[in-house]
């Protein structure tokens, strides 16, 4: 980061934790990228994807997924994310395109360049040696876009899969539209499943697939309840935190353990909420932190509380949605299920993102959680999330007098990060934070 | 420097429809048409002509500073539909009746949103583009046209019958194939046209009922074809590829260092009319093929998919069609002009340049911002390119 040291850089770079639950991801993810390492030796399947993948059908046929979605971070923590963007962007990759995905390519083209070897200086041991490339086209471009790149490096199967996010203005309780998207879906999915058969070589066992998807659907449900726990006052689970958390989701869902860990999560944070825990002595400040987060300075968090006691909640994964319910799950039709479930509820490929509803709700989580003010990073190379000035009206349009603040920054390449100035910004935000308070305090 | 033109004729009445490119659609606005706006080459145009609609392709104007927009739309979005609702907001489009898009990109869905929330427009429509080609995705797409085209007769409160449907086919295709005739006249050399001529073509046409613009087009095939003020001689016959090069004046500047773009993979360009629509017994089909599987545009992925073939081969397939433009029309250099944060293209750049250069064709990479600076910065890059190749 522009103006600190390497060592100052390094000590921002991680967080202090204030929970348990946070603290149990970091043993999680050794085990995660040493089980990618040794993938191979005990004959086990990889695929490099990105986060939205049909988590049930991985784990139905055993396939770790290796997500840029998670390595981008995992490399900006570690301060190595520039390396690899630059590495791409002498391949002639714009700096415009999204900072994970350019570390993905940086990593391939190391790779490559290695003879197919993981670069032994890559965080974990990089990114392993992948059987497959799976993309799928909701949220954002670079999630099938990313693939096709990749080939000039990775000489792997790669499957892409349509999967549309519902637009702005159709009418969700439209039976034949929702009809056209679930049938669309279940047909994409079962060309995935396919693909699978084929690079595996086994046959999808669809009671797996049931189990699967009901953990899913279960990790679900215990996620969002511990993330709505963060109403309570003081909040319990700040974004320090919160950031970590959904990493065993991404990368162990479909599977036990994973709903096991969600448990955990959820009585302890329960927990806290109950008995007024709080990661700051005193809560001054309430923020909301919307989408992306500065992966290499999760200390910034920290920096809030002890500098403002201003509190973060961030909502970049999670926390807006609704999710589905077991009982939509038919166990005799797994795939269909799935397919269903992916238009039901809020948060789903319904209204994710595409629609100004989902903006509503993230108006209203800024009530739902209180907040006295709302921060976000505007990401010049995360064009999924290039609507932060629309997410700033909704807010306006429908709460009182919550501040809001845009900051430049990126999620993994520091080189446009400034730490002074985005100081001083917060630091002069907080004192509006402040003003707008009173005032509404004063009524 | 290029030849001083001539002025008078057809291609006059192009250019002025071009830089006053509302003009007309106004004009038969006030004599009650309805006009519907759209964007992209994906849009299946003939729908929109059989429910009696002039299309109207929406661009932006890199000639007019955003003023509006900014206060709405973040700094990463594509600055061509930034200025695109800038022209919105400063009341540019309020001839429109509606507007409707397809699945192009993010940025194009950030609009969508923004623009309903905002300005709450009598219509509007999304329409879902499938990325991939498989047989589902074609039965998909048609079904969305068929949605698509029932969204359109709930708004016009009339039916679209196959009929119109067939008849609007007919014209897109002679448009088609008129604008084909046009750039067969920029093969020799010295080509009948400046690259900058065509493009105010392009940009006059995009605005006109397709039947009128189709009668202009005539018309300007037969006056180049008899021309005698044409370009001369240039020192590079270039390609230029990428989205929405819609104001002439980059290609002016490169007329102007002695080049001259005699053909494009671009949207305002052969994308939106290289290839006809397929007269099939269900309409629809024929466009679904063609929308959908014709336009070449990276949004959609072709190619090496589950392991099927090499990357050579994924390489030929996705941009072979280029290699064969620059063959058909002796090209001798590449123009890659890329708008900034168009991720779409901005990730096929390393694959194109690289295949291209392969194929003997030195590669200019350029980036634009949608600014007037931006072209103008380029002068002395492009210059040192047609030196390079001539």
């Amino acid at each position: 980061m522009t103006g600190d040291t390497k060592e100052q850089a390094k000590e921002k770079a991680g967080a202090a934790k204030a929970t348990n639950i946070a603290r149990e991801v970091g043993p999680i993810r050794r085990a995660y990228y040493q089980r990618i390492r040794e993938a191979k030796d005990r004959g086990e399947f990889t695929a490099w994807s990105m986060i939205g993948q049909p988590d049930a059908i991985f784990a139905a046929f055993d396939v770790i997924p290796v997500l840029a979605e998670n390595y981008g971070p995992v490399c900006a923590a570690k301060l190595v994310g520039d390396r690899y963007c630059e590495i791409a962007e002498a391949e002639g990759f714009s700096a415009d395109i999204c900072s994970y995905l350019r570390t993905g390519l940086g990593i391939a083209k190391l790779q490559h360049d290695l003879g197919g070897e993981p670069p032994d200086e890559a965080p974990y041991g990089g990114m392993g040696k992948p059987d497959m490339l799976i993309g799928f086209h909701s949220f954002c471009d670079g999630r099938y876009k990313w693939m096709q790149q990749l080939a000039r490096y990775l000489d792997v199967p790669y499957f892409g899969y349509d999967l549309k996010d519902w637009p702005d203005g159709w009418d969700v309780n439209d039976p034949d539209l929702k009809r056209h998207m679930v049938n669309h879906a279940y047909e994409q999915l079962k060309r995935l499943v396919a693909f699978m058969e084929k690079v595996t070589g086994k046959r999808l066992d669809k009671y797996r697939l049931s189990e699967a998807l009901r953990c899913t659907v279960k990790t679900s449900e215990l996620y969002r309840k511990t993330m709505a726990l963060r109403a309570a006052h003081p909040c319990p689970l700040p974004a320090q935190d919160s950031a970590a958390l959904p990493f065993p989701m991404f990368v162990i869902n479909g599977y036990p353990e994973c709903v096991d860990f969600y448990q955990r999560a959820y009585d302890e944070i329960k927990y806290r909420a109950e008995n007024k825990i709080s990661s700051v002595p005193e809560e001054k400040y309430r923020l909301i932190w919307y989408w992306l987060i500065p992966w290499f300075y999760l200390g910034l968090y920290n920096w809030l509380e002890e500098t403002f006691g201003a509190v973060t909640i961030g909502t970049g994964y999670g926390g807006a949605e609704i999710p589905p319910s077991e009982d939509m799950i038919d166990y005799d039709f797994p795939l269909e299920s799935m397919a269903r479930i992916m238009y039901e509820g809020f948060g789903s490929h319904q209204t994710i993102r595409r629609t100004s509803a989902y903006y509503l709700r993230q108006a209203e989580l800024a009530k739902v959680y209180d907040v006295d003010g709302a921060v976000c990073m505007l990401v010049a190379s995360c064009r999924g999330t290039t609507d932060i000035y629309h997410a700033w009206h909704v807010l306006k349009d429908n709460t009182e007098d919550i501040p809001a603040l845009a900051m430049e920054a990126d999620m993994v390449d520091t080189r446009t990060y400034s730490d002074v100035m985005v100081k001083q910004r917060l630091a002069a935000f907080i004192e509006t934070v402040d003003a707008a308070k009173r005032k509404r305090q004063k009524g | 420097m290029s030849k001083e033109r001539q002025t008078g004729g057809l291609l006059e009445v192009a250019k002025g429809l071009a830089e006053n490119r509302g003009r007309r659609a106004k004009e038969l606005k006030s004599e009650g048409r309805k006009v519907m706006g759209y964007f992209c080459s994906h849009m299946p145009l003939e729908i929109l002509t059989a429910a009696d609609f002039i299309p109207y392709r929406i661009q932006g104007n890199m000639e007019e500073p955003v003023t509006e927009a900014d206060v709405y739309l973040d700094p990463g979005i594509c600055p061509y539909l930034k200025s695109c609702y800038d022209m919105v907001l400063k009341g540019r489009y309020d001839f429109l009746d509606g507007w409707v898009t397809p699945d192009s990109c993010d940025s194009r869905i950030c609009l969508y949103k923004v623009w309903r929330y905002n300005l709450k427009p009598a219509y509007t429509y999304w329409l879902n583009v499938p990325s991939f080609l498989d047989e589902e995705c074609f039965s998909f797409f048609k079904e969305e046209l068929a949605f698509f085209k029932k969204s359109i007769e709930g708004f016009t409160q009339s039916k679209i019958s196959d009929g119109k449907l067939y008849e609007a086919i007919d014209l897109h295709n002679e448009q088609r194939a008129l604008l084909r005739e046009l750039y067969q006249l920029r093969k020799p050399e010295p080509p009948l046209l400046y690259g900058s001529e065509v493009l105010q073509v392009l940009l006059a046409v995009t605005s006109l009922p397709v039947k009128e613009a189709n009668q202009l087009l005539k018309g300007i095939v037969a006056e180049v074809r008899e021309r005698q003020d044409g370009p001369e001689r240039s020192r590079g016959r270039l390609l230029i590829y990428g989205p929405e090069i819609d104001n002439p004046a980059l290609l002016k500047v490169i007329e102007d260092c002695g080049g001259n773009v005699v053909i494009d993979d671009a949207c305002v360009g052969t994308r939106f009319f290289w290839h006809d629509v397929e007269k099939t017994d269900d309409p629809l089909d024929g466009l679904t093929n063609r929308y959908l599987g014709k336009n070449m545009c990276p949004r959609t992925i072709r190619g090496k998919m589950e392991g099927r073939s090499t990357y050579e081969a994924d390489l030929e397939e996705r941009f072979g069609h280029i290699r064969g433009f620059a063959q058909d029309y002796d090209v001798n250099g590449v123009i890659l002009h890329i708008m900034k944060f168009c991720d779409l293209h901005e990730y096929d750049v390393p694959d194109l340049r690289g295949y291209l250069e392969k194929k003997g064709l030195p590669v200019l990479h350029i980036e634009s911002d949608y600014t007037m600076a931006a072209v103008m910065g380029l002068r002395t890059r492009i210059e040192a390119f047609i030196e390079m190749i001539s």
